[in-house]
């Protein structure tokens, strides 16, 4: 009984892991992104 | 085809003159091979231990590391002074570059096996008297897939920043039939004189050939400029 | 462009909901609904999932595999992303299996690891496909890392048949076969409402992939945006 639990439990948490992998990543390409939108209007300004 | 053919023997013969003068790389694979027979007899105990059991293994791990030493250098060496960007520039097909190294790295490790086969028989007061050929020939089998598909992977590899640590990496899990299957068939060799090795063969004839025909397939996706 | 983007998230969020209903319907399946297997109790209930994971696990592989030709044909940077998101989550189902499997082993033969050939077939599994990872993470140059992780991607598959074979035969050779693996029992012995619960746990399986795949190819797109616009910069300044 405790196996098959464990089983399950542990198939939705490595699932659930990784889609909070996935959105951490996400996240930190969206900061990513918005850093680079700053650098190209201030280049944009500079010129 | 002919022009392949002597692509393939240019390059391999290109591949020994810099070993003859170099003489790097199989003289650390022989020192490699001794020192790991050392290593052996100081972790297993051999002396009390059934030598049968443990033989085919030892002489295998023997074989495979030292040979990963060859493999390392095979294609990075190319990349010191961009030498690959000569090669590419070569009229012929870029599996003959493939094949040129084969043959070179196959004769560097036979070479070496020459010299650290008879060692460890010596060493570890060993007999092979029957069954001298089939030894010899399933040992040269194993090698050659052994060693197709290290050049395959030792150009793969060639292209990231730690090389050296990928290598290993990828060879290991890639190679594991060819290890099942050699081993074996070694065993087999020793213990009951080869019989009931027809599965074992097949499984290494048939991994020998899949990696020596894929390269003519997808080796020039490895190499280009 | 904007227009298909919307179909797509039209077509993931009915996928969502697919998968979230199904989901809960297998479970239903399986906790409640199938019987329980006569000799090996209720502990055989952990097969669906496992299982399921391991075809997952495979088809992801394959997925890797026919991409990498495709890419190495037509050189569109996307398959070779999605490629990769495949392999990644292709791990992530190599890795439930090994889990998965330890725990069946544990609770009906009384080991965390047998040497058994699907199992061990799915060690050197996952092995290859983290050295895809490794190799791919070590080329600097993007174009490069997708056509030698394409490479990679085909060498590794083709040669998972042969390693099946070989370790089948390894094992065999040492003792014969003691956990009725392999023929006879797996289709012979299962009952249909068995059956049914297993089908439906593949295709909600395949869902939960297809929704994961989509997921990460977006973050893999976007990585590789963002690289192409640091680089733009790069060479402005």
């Amino acid at each position: 009984m405790i196996y098959l639990f464990s089983t399950y439990s542990v198939i939705f948490l490595f699932i659930f892991l990784y889609l909070l992998l996935i959105n951490k990543r996400y996240r930190k390409q969206q900061k990513n992104f918005e850093s680079l939108k700053e650098m190209i209007t201030e280049l944009k300004n500079r010129n | 085809m002919n022009n392949f053919y002597r692509a393939v023997i240019t390059i391999c013969k290109k591949e020994l003159f810099l070993e003859m003068k170099r003489k790097e790389t199989i003289s650390t694979m022989i020192i490699f091979s001794i020192l790991t027979i050392v290593i052996f007899s100081f972790s297993f105990n051999v002396e009390q231990v059934e030598k049968k059991i443990l033989f085919s293994g030892m002489l295998w791990i023997m074989i495979i590391f030292s040979s990963l030493l060859g493999l390392g250098t095979s294609f990075k060496k190319e990349q010191n002074n961009n030498t690959l960007a000569g090669l590419l520039m070569a009229p012929v097909d870029r599996s003959a570059i493939f094949y040129g190294k084969l043959l070179a790295n196959m004769i560097f490790v036979t070479f070496v096996e020459l010299i650290s086969i008879p060692l460890f028989l010596i060493f570890f007061n060993f007999t092979i008297t029957e069954n001298l050929l089939l030894f010899t020939v399933f040992i040269f089998l194993g090698t050659l897939g052994f060693i197709s598909i290290g050049t395959f992977l030792s150009a793969l590899t060639s292209y990231s920043r730690s090389s050296d640590l990928i290598l290993p990496v990828t060879l290991f899990p890639l190679s594991t039939p060819l290890l099942i299957g050699s081993v074996k068939l070694t065993e087999l060799v020793i213990n009951s004189g080869g019989e009931g090795y027809s599965p074992w063969i097949q499984l290494i004839i048939v991994f020998d050939i899949v990696f020596l025909i894929i390269p003519l397939l997808i080796f020039e996706y490895i190499l280009e400029a | 462009m904007i227009k298909n983007f919307n179909n797509q998230k039209q077509i993931m969020n009915i996928a969502e909901v697919l998968l979230l209903a199904g989901m809960l319907f297998v479970l239903y399946l399986i906790f409640l609904w199938v019987p329980e297997d006569k000799r090996l109790g209720i502990v055989q209930k952990i097969f669906y999932f496992h299982l399921a994971s391991a075809w997952t696990a495979f088809l992801a592989f394959f997925i890797v595999f026919v991409l990498g030709i495709i890419y190495l044909i037509n050189r569109n940077i996307q398959i070779d992303l999605l490629a990769s998101a495949s392999a990644e989550i292709g791990i992530l189902f190599t890795t439930l299996v090994l889990i998965t499997g330890s725990l069946w082993g544990r609770s009906s033969w009384n080991v965390w690891w047998t040497w058994e050939p699907r199992l061990t077939t799915t060690l050197i599994l996952w092995f290859i496909y983290i050295a895809y990872f490794l190799i791919r993470d070590s080329i600097e140059e993007p174009e490069k890392a997708a056509r030698i992780s394409s490479v990679y991607g085909i060498i590794g598959f083709i040669d998972v048949p042969i390693v099946f074979m070989s370790i089948r035969w390894w094992r065999s050779r040492l003792h014969p076969v003691v956990f009725g693996e392999g023929q006879g029992r797996s289709r012979g012995g299962m009952d249909q409402d068995m059956l049914i619960t297993l089908l439906f746990s593949l295709a909600v399986f395949t869902i939960l992939f297809l929704v994961l795949l989509h997921l990460s190819y977006k973050q893999k797109i976007q990585a590789a945006e963002i690289n192409s616009i640091k680089q733009d910069i790069r060479h402005q300044l």
